[in-house]
């Protein structure tokens, strides 16, 4: 299958000694590829390298086939990203940040905005200023503009992050309903295990820097029942306690 | 849409959206006004003619290009930069299909923007104002030479933004940029009146550069002579400003 994201031996090591180190994995179309890791495990490091915001000390990172460090503009000519947090201005409305964000890419309609406000249920509120949102709502309008150019990659740290229960079913619809209709690739980063879980076709499981395993999500299930379970055997085993 | 354009619209929209942005050039256009009822308060009553109507409009080019506007244009560019990264929107931009130095020249094209805007109301409104002071001479002459004086004063004010933007990348804070900047530009100010033999090759002394270009004959060596330093520090700054805005990591 092709392969959408490929990372090669990414190492990154910070002054204090965390970073990642030797972070290897491929992701193909179609796939939603869960990035599973407890907090300060490297996940958002390594993203933060994938999309351009952080240099590598070394390795590779291909987006589509262009290499991000080299090729920046074609790698992410059609990749969609949340990093952290949503990145909205405060003193303009819904509607306005995404008009700004339309004008990098070709040929997006006005009529794109008004539909993926709709999309993550955001269409009433388009008119209001981004400073007056919840931190949900602005997590809403990040997932709208990641989602506004027709991406055939979107990457989404932690994207349930200030989201109610209510709003993280949503998102998870909303990820899943683009993947299976419109075969939007994702690469999704949480410490939430369950919602990997239910989310997720593919798991890679990073802690200390280190991608250690992983695997379908159906596979795991039948392995292991829950992929908690799969997770802690593999955190145990690299630390080289017995399950 | 070339995406270098699209960023030149996006941060000049950006930064005309902001309501801080609208009251400073408000404040812009009524200081001149302010003036020129104060210098004809002077007129009527003590008599005294300290500028001429004709005159006035390059009175408050002299005030705005070596007080005002530093102050102003250094303002927008740490907000562009040290205030993006501070309340993290810096991100916004970065992660679109746009390299580093598409986004550092469309910041500093905007700072541009922003200068002629600025300088554009300056002289529609102090000319107007100009006209309610005594001492007209020759309208067409006065306007033209305030035309001409305005425009090239677009040159010096770019470099000031440049240099703005450089120090931005320096800092985190934008508040700290503020400063260090406006102490940076007070301190080259005064080297350049106790040290005149210096003034040549500071930046900050070629603000009223205009003065070569409209007195009475064209001064065309110094004017060549403050176009090649005025140059040099732009590039210098541009090339030095992108280097350390490119190795940011956030």
């Amino acid at each position: 299958m092709e392969n959408v994201l490929e990372v090669k031996g990414l190492t990154k090591l910070y002054k204090n000694g965390r970073g990642i180190r030797d972070i290897s994995f491929e992701v193909s179309k179609g796939e939603i590829f869960g990035f599973l890791g407890p907090n300060g495990a490297g996940k958002t490091t390594t993203m933060k390298i994938i999309t351009g915001l952080c240099r590598a000390d070394k390795g590779e990172v291909k987006i589509l086939g262009f290499n991000v460090f080299e090729q920046y503009e074609k790698a992410m000519g059609k990749v969609g990203c949340i990093i952290e947090t949503s990145d909205s201005y405060e003193y303009i409305s819904a509607y306005k940040n995404l008009e700004l964000s339309s004008r990098y890419y070709h040929d997006i309609e006005k009529s794109r905005i008004d539909e993926v406000l709709k999309l993550v249920g955001l269409h009433k509120f388009k008119n209001e200023k981004v400073g007056n949102f919840s931190l949900g709502m602005k997590q809403r309008l990040g997932l709208a503009s990641a989602i506004l150019s027709n991406p055939e990659l979107v990457i989404l740290d932690e994207p349930a992050n200030g989201l109610d229960i209510e709003g993280m079913v949503d998102i998870r619809n909303i990820i899943k309903e683009l993947a299976r209709k419109e075969k939007i690739t994702f690469f999704i980063s949480s410490h939430l295990i369950h919602e990997m879980e239910i989310t997720c076709t593919r798991v890679g499981i990073i802690n200390h820097g280190e991608l250690i395993k992983g695997g379908f999500v159906n596979d795991l299930i039948d392995s292991y029942t829950s992929l908690e379970n799969y997770f802690m055997s593999q955190v145990r085993e690299s630390r080289g306690e017995e399950n | 849409m070339n995406v270098l354009y699209a960023n030149t619209i996006n941060e000049t929209q950006k930064l005309f959206l902001k309501k801080k942005t609208i009251a400073l050039l408000v404040i812009t256009a009524i200081i001149p006004i302010a003036l020129t009822v104060i210098l004809s308060i002077f007129q009527n009553n003590i008599g005294i003619i300290p500028v001429n109507g004709n005159q006035f409009s390059i009175f408050v080019l002299g005030l705005f290009t070596n007080y005002v506007l530093p102050l102003l244009i250094t303002m927008s560019a740490v907000d562009m930069f040290s205030g993006e990264f501070n309340d993290r929107t810096m991100k916004a931009v970065l992660l679109r299909p746009i390299s580093r130095f598409k986004i550092y020249s469309s910041k500093v094209i905007c700072i541009g923007v922003y200068i002629v805007v600025n300088l554009t109301i300056l002289f529609i409104v102090s000319s107007i104002s100009g006209l309610f002071l005594q001492g007209h001479g020759s309208l067409i002459s006065g306007l033209l030479h305030g035309f001409v004086a305005y425009a090239i004063s677009v040159v010096p004010m770019i470099g000031i933004g440049i240099a703005a933007a450089f120090i931005s990348q320096l800092f985190k804070s934008s508040s700290g940029a503020l400063v260090v900047a406006i102490i940076i530009y007070i301190a080259l100010s005064v080297i350049s009146r106790f040290f005149p033999g210096l003034s040549r090759s500071l930046l900050t002394s070629y603000s009223d550069w205009y003065l070569f270009w409209i007195g009475s004959s064209i001064m065309i060596g110094k004017i060549l002579n403050a176009f090649i330093v005025i140059l040099s520090y732009c590039m210098i700054l541009f090339a030095a400003g992108f280097y350390l805005f490119d190795k940011k990591e956030l």
